[in-house]
C-alpha cells in the first residue's frame, strides 16, 4: 500500500526497477532527459508556431500553387506577364467593391445592433412584475409588433437569394423614380447600395443576436445580484461581452458581404467580377488570366483579413470569455507528436527534437548514475 | 445589520411546487445555516429573499420593509442584500478590481477614485491584494469565490446570502473560502448560508435550519440539530451524512 | 412516471386534452415539449408551406400576372415558360449540389483533422480557395475555362454544352463543400479531448474511436451550422443563370425582361421577382425545418448546441 503511494508521488521519476522484469531495459541506459519542451516558454511557442507554418503549410501551399499554374500553363493561352501587366487595372474596380462592401457594412452594423437587440429578447412578461398585479399582466404585448417585424425581416433576408432582393429593390426603385442621380451616384449605384445594405443588415442582426444570447445566464444573474438595473446590465455587462464574442462572426460577415457584392454586376456596376469577366475574360479573350487576376484579389483580401482578425482576436482575447480555440485540446491529440501519433514525415514534430528544445540537451553527457540514485 | 423575516412563502415552477409555505427568520448579526437534501428548495428560498425569484405568495421583510411590496424596486433590495453564488458569476470581461468596482460606480454612484479605494480594501480583506488586475478566468475557484465575496461586501450590505458557496471547489479552496466566511460572520454580518459543509455549520452557525420538501422541518442551535434532532426526517438525513 | 396519482399521467398520450395542452405550451413557448408531436409538427409546417406556396403560385402566376399580361401583351405565354419549370430545375440542381457537397465536405473536413500532413495541407488550401472566391465567379470561370479546354477537341457541341453547364454546378458543389468541410472540422475539434482519452483508456483503436465516439458527436454538434449551409447553397443556385441555366433566377430574369420589353408592364417584373422570392423562401424554409427535425431525432441530452 505504502509502496504504491510512494510511486504516485509527483516528481519521482519512473525507474527501471518499477517495471516488470520482462520489460526492464537491457544494455546501456539512454541519456537522461534533463529538460523537455517547456510549454510556457515564449521561445517554444514561437518555434512551434513557426515550425507549423513553415513545415507544412507554406511548402504545400506553394506546391499546390505550382501545380495549379502548371495546369494553367498547359493551356495554350496563359501568360504570366499578361496577369502582371493587368494587375494595376484591377485596383479601380477593387476600390468600388471595397467601398460598396464597407459602407454598407458600417451602416448596416448600426441598424443590425437595433434589430439584433430586439431579436435577442423575445416578448415575455417581465418576471419582476408582481404576480397579483393585473396592470402589468399584458404590459409586454407592445413588444410583439417590433419583434415580429425584426424576425420577419431577418427571415425574409436569410431565406431568399441576394439576386432576388437586388431585383426587387431594382424594380421597386425603377417604378417610383425612373432616373435620378444623388451625391454623384447614379440610380444604379444607389439601387445596389440599398440592396446590399438591406442584405447585410439581416445577416449581421443574426450574428449579433447570437452573440447576445451566448452571454451566459450567470453573468446576468450576477449583475442583478449586485443591484444593476436592466438597462445597466445590458449596456455594462451584455453588450461589452457581445462585442467581443461577435468579432469573428462579423469579420466573416464582411467577407461574405464582399463576395455578395459581385452580384451587383447584374445591374452593371463596374466592380471586380464585372471587370475581370467582361474586360479580361471576354473582351480580351483571356479567361484563365482573368480567373487568376480575380483569385489574386479575392484570396489576397479575404485570407489576409481572416488570418489577421483571428490573430488579433486571439492575442487580445480576455481569458475565459468566448470559446477557446479548438486547437488546444483535441487537436493536440489528433495532431499529437509522440507515440503512435507521430507525423509520418516528422514535419510537425520538429519542436520536440533536440534542435529546438530550449534547454542544453545536446551538451549534457549521458550519466547513468543520476537516474538510478534519484 | 438587520434581520430578514420570511412569512408563508410559496413558489411553484409550473406544476412543481418548490416552496410550500416557508416561515423563517434570520436575526440581526446572526449566521444561519440552511441544510437539507438537494432539490428541497433551499436555493429557491435564498433567491426569493433577494427577489431573484418572485414568490407566488407570502411576504419577506428586511427589518420592517416588506420586500414583496410591488412598490419596492428589486434593485434596491439587491443593493442591500448581497449574494454569493455557487458558480461565482463574476463578470468575465472585467478584471477582478473592476468586477468589484462596477456596482459601486453604477449602483452606488461613487466616483472612480473612491470606488477603487473600497475595492482594493475589500480585496485585501479577502486576501487577494496581489490579484487586482487578473481576469477571473486566470484565478482558481477559491480565489474567484473570494472575489465574489469581496464584491458582495463592497456594497456594504445589510445581509449576505450564500448559495452553496463551496460546492464547486476543491478541498483546499473550500477551506480558504470558509475561513473568509467565518471571519465575516464573527465581525457581525447577518448571513444566510445554504451549505453542505456540516463542519462549518457546527462551528460558525448560530442557528441551523433543516429544510426538506419545500418546508422548514426543524430549527435550532447546531447542537440541537446535529446531536439530538427531534424530527425523524432530520435524524435520517443526519445519520446519512454524519457517519 | 409510474405513479398514477398526478392528474397529468392519467391522460392517455393522444387524447384531446393532452393535445390541447401541447398546443398551449407550444404557443407559450414553454419548455414542455412532446417528442412525437415535435417531429410531426415539422411535417405539418412543411406541408402547409408547400400547399400554401403552390396555391399562391397558381393564384399569382395564372390569375394575376397571366391575365394582366394577356391584356397588355404576353408574358408567360410569349416565352411559353413558367416559373414553376425554373423552380423544378433549381430543385434538380440542388439535389445534385447538396449530396456532392456534403460528401466531399465531410471527407475534406475529416482530412483536415488527421495527422497526415499532406492531407491537412491540401485540405486547408482547398478550403481557403473555395471559401474566399465568390460563387458567381467560380461558376462563370469554371464554365468558361472548360469551354476553352474543349475548343477543338472534337466533342460534339451538344455534349460540350452539357459539360460546360454542369461544370458550373460542380463549381457550386465545391464552394459548398469547402464551407461544409470547415463546419465538419470545427465539429470534430469541438468534441472534448476527454472523449478520445476515454476511448484510448478502453483500448479502442484510433480509427474505430473516430467512428464510434468522435464522429457521432461531431455530426450532432455541427448540424445547425450544416442546416444554414444547406440553405445558403440553395440560394447560391440562383446564380447559375450567368452560364445559361434557366433555373428560377434565369426564368425570372427572362420574364421580367419580357414584361417590360413586350408588355410595357413595369409592375409585372416586380411581381415576377416577388414570386421568385416566395418560392426560394419556401425551399430554404423547408430545408432548415428538415434539418431541425433531424436535430430533434438525434437529440442527446448534454450535447445541445445554441440554436442559430
Amino acid at each position: 500500500m505504502s509502496g504504491e503511494e510512494e510511486r504516485a508521488l509527483p516528481g519521482r521519476p519512473l525507474l527501471s526497477d518499477d517495471l516488470p522484469p520482462t520489460r526492464r531495459p537491457t544494455g546501456p541506459l539512454p541519456p537522461p532527459i534533463t529538460t523537455g519542451p517547456n510549454v510556457s516558454s515564449p521561445r517554444y511557442e514561437r518555434v512551434s508556431r513557426w515550425s507549423q507554418l513553415s513545415t507544412y503549410y507554406v511548402p504545400i501551399g506553394v506546391a499546390c500553387a505550382v501545380a495549379f499554374f502548371f495546369l494553367l500553363g498547359s493551356l495554350r493561352y496563359f501568360s504570366v506577364s499578361f496577369v502582371i501587366q493587368n494587375l494595376p487595372a484591377g485596383i479601380g474596380p477593387c476600390e468600388t467593391s471595397l467601398e460598396f462592401t464597407t459602407y454598407t457594412f458600417v451602416i448596416g452594423l448600426g441598424l443590425a445592433m437595433g434589430l439584433g437587440m430586439v431579436r435577442a429578447h423575445p416578448p415575455r412578461r417581465d418576471p419582476s412584475l408582481r404576480r397579483k398585479k393585473a396592470r402589468g399582466r399584458f404590459s409586454y404585448l407592445w413588444q410583439w409588433p417590433l419583434y415580429g417585424f425584426a424576425t420577419g425581416y431577418v427571415q425574409a433576408i436569410r431565406g431568399t437569394p441576394f439576386l432576388v432582393q437586388l431585383y426587387i429593390v431594382f424594380f421597386a426603385v425603377a417604378l417610383t423614380a425612373p432616373s435620378f442621380s444623388f451625391l454623384g451616384w447614379s440610380q444604379f449605384y444607389w439601387i445596389g447600395f440599398i440592396a446590399l445594405l438591406i442584405n447585410t443588415t439581416g445577416y449581421q442582426a443574426e450574428a449579433i443576436r447570437g452573440g447576445i444570447q451566448s452571454v451566459e445566464a450567470g453573468q446576468i444573474e450576477g449583475a442583478k445580484a449586485v443591484g444593476l438595473t436592466r438597462f445597466q446590465t445590458f449596456f455594462r455587462i451584455t453588450m461589452p461581452q457581445t462585442l467581443r464574442l461577435v468579432t469573428l462572426p462579423l469579420t466573416n460577415e464582411w467577407i461574405s458581404n464582399f463576395k455578395t457584392a459581385t452580384i451587383l454586376s447584374y445591374i452593371s456596376i463596374f466592380e471586380l467580377y464585372e471587370w475581370s469577366s467582361l474586360n479580361i475574360g471576354l473582351n480580351d479573350n483571356r479567361p484563365v488570366e482573368a480567373f487568376v487576376l480575380l483569385t489574386i484579389f479575392y484570396l489576397g483580401i479575404n485570407v489576409t483579413l481572416s488570418r489577421v482578425m483571428t490573430y488579433v482576436e486571439k492575442t487580445r482575447r480576455i481569458p475565459g470569455l468566448g470559446t477557446p480555440t479548438p486547437e488546444v485540446g483535441m487537436a493536440k491529440r489528433l495532431f499529437g507528436t509522440g507515440g503512435r501519433n507521430r507525423d509520418l514525415l516528422g514535419l510537425g514534430a520538429v519542436h520536440v527534437s533536440a534542435r529546438d528544445a530550449p534547454g542544453p540537451i545536446q551538451g549534457s553527457p549521458p550519466s547513468t548514475e543520476d537516474t538510478n540514485s534519484a | 445589520m438587520s434581520s430578514i423575516r420570511v412569512k408563508g412563502v410559496r413558489k411553484s415552477f409550473g406544476e412543481l411546487e418548490v416552496l410550500r409555505g416557508v416561515d423563517l427568520e434570520v436575526n440581526s448579526g446572526e449566521v444561519l445555516c440552511i441544510v437539507g437534501p438537494s432539490g428541497s428548495g433551499k436555493s429557491t428560498l435564498l433567491r426569493c429573499m433577494n427577489l431573484l425569484v418572485i414568490p407566488d405568495e407570502g411576504q419577506i421583510f428586511l427589518d420592517d420593509v416588506a420586500l414583496t411590496d410591488p412598490r419596492i424596486r428589486p434593485e434596491w433590495v439587491r443593493q442591500n442584500i448581497g449574494m454569493v453564488f455557487q458558480s461565482f458569476n463574476l463578470f468575465t470581461h472585467l478584471t477582478v478590481k473592476r468586477n468589484v468596482m462596477l456596482a459601486l460606480r453604477h449602483v452606488k454612484r461613487m466616483n472612480r477614485a473612491k470606488a477603487e479605494k473600497v475595492a482594493v480594501s475589500q480585496l485585501t480583506r479577502v486576501g487577494l491584494a496581489d490579484k487586482l488586475n487578473a481576469y477571473p478566468a486566470q484565478l482558481s475557484g477559491g480565489q474567484q469565490q473570494r472575489v465574489a465575496i469581496a464584491r458582495a461586501l463592497a456594497m456594504d450590505p445589510k445581509a449576505i446570502l450564500f448559495d452553496e458557496p463551496t460546492s464547486a471547489l476543491d478541498p483546499e479552496s473550500i477551506h480558504e473560502v470558509l475561513a473568509v466566511m467565518s471571519r465575516i460572520g464573527q465581525e457581525g454580518m447577518t448571513m444566510a448560508v445554504v451549505t453542505h459543509e456540516m463542519g462549518f455549520a457546527k462551528e460558525v452557525a448560530d442557528r441551523v435550519v433543516f429544510f426538506d420538501a419545500g418546508r422548514v422541518v426543524e430549527e435550532g442551535t447546531p447542537d440541537e440539530i446535529f446531536e439530538r434532532a427531534g424530527h425523524e426526517r432530520t435524524q435520517a438525513f443526519m445519520k446519512k451524512i454524519l457517519r | 412516471m409510474t405513479g398514477g396519482s398526478s392528474p397529468a399521467s392519467t391522460l392517455s398520450p393522444g387524447s384531446p386534452e393532452v393535445r390541447r395542452r401541447d398546443w398551449k405550451t407550444r404557443l407559450r413557448g414553454g419548455a414542455k415539449k412532446v417528442f412525437v408531436w415535435k417531429i410531426w409538427s415539422h411535417v405539418v409546417y412543411g406541408g402547409a408551406a408547400v400547399v400554401g406556396g403552390i396555391l399562391f403560385l397558381l393564384e399569382l402566376g395564372y390569375l394575376g400576372v397571366y391575365h394582366l399580361s394577356f391584356a397588355l401583351g404576353a408574358l408567360h405565354s410569349f416565352l411559353a415558360i413558367h416559373p414553376l419549370q425554373g423552380f423544378l430545375l433549381s430543385l434538380e440542381v440542388v439535389g445534385v449540389i447538396l449530396p456532392v457537397g456534403f460528401g466531399l465536405g465531410f471527407l475534406v473536413g475529416w482530412a483536415r483533422t488527421t495527422r497526415f500532413v499532406i492531407l491537412r495541407g491540401l485540405g486547408s488550401v482547398f478550403v481557403d480557395f473555395f471559401r474566399s472566391m465568390p460563387p458567381i465567379a467560380l461558376i462563370f470561370f469554371f464554365a468558361l475555362i472548360t469551354g476553352l479546354e474543349l475548343r477543338g477537341s472534337g466533342i460534339d457541341p451538344y455534349t460540350a454544352q452539357t459539360l460546360i453547364m454542369w461544370m458550373g454546378v460542380v463549381a457550386l458543389a465545391l464552394h459548398t463543400a469547402a464551407y461544409q468541410a470547415e463546419i465538419m472540422r470545427a465539429g470534430i475539434l469541438s468534441v472534448p479531448a476527454g472523449q478520445t482519452d476515454a476511448a484510448d483508456a478502453l483500448g479502442i483503436s484510433r480509427m474505430r474511436a473516430m467512428f464510434v465516439v468522435v464522429l457521432p458527436q461531431a455530426f450532432r454538434l455541427s448540424l445547425p451550422a450544416l442546416g444554414n449551409e444547406f440553405s445558403s447553397s440553395i440560394k447560391d443556385t440562383s446564380l447559375l443563370n450567368v452560364i445559361g441555366w434557366m433555373e428560377l433566377g434565369g426564368v425570372s430574369l427572362a420574364l421580367a425582361a419580357n414584361s417590360i420589353e413586350y408588355s410595357h408592364y413595369l409592375a409585372g417584373s416586380l411581381v415576377v421577382w416577388i414570386e421568385a422570392a416566395f418560392l426560394y423562401f419556401v425551399v430554404t424554409y423547408i430545408a432548415t425545418r428538415t434539418v431541425r427535425g433531424v436535430e430533434d431525432l438525434f437529440k442527446v441530452p448534454g450535447l445541445e448546441v445554441a440554436k442559430s
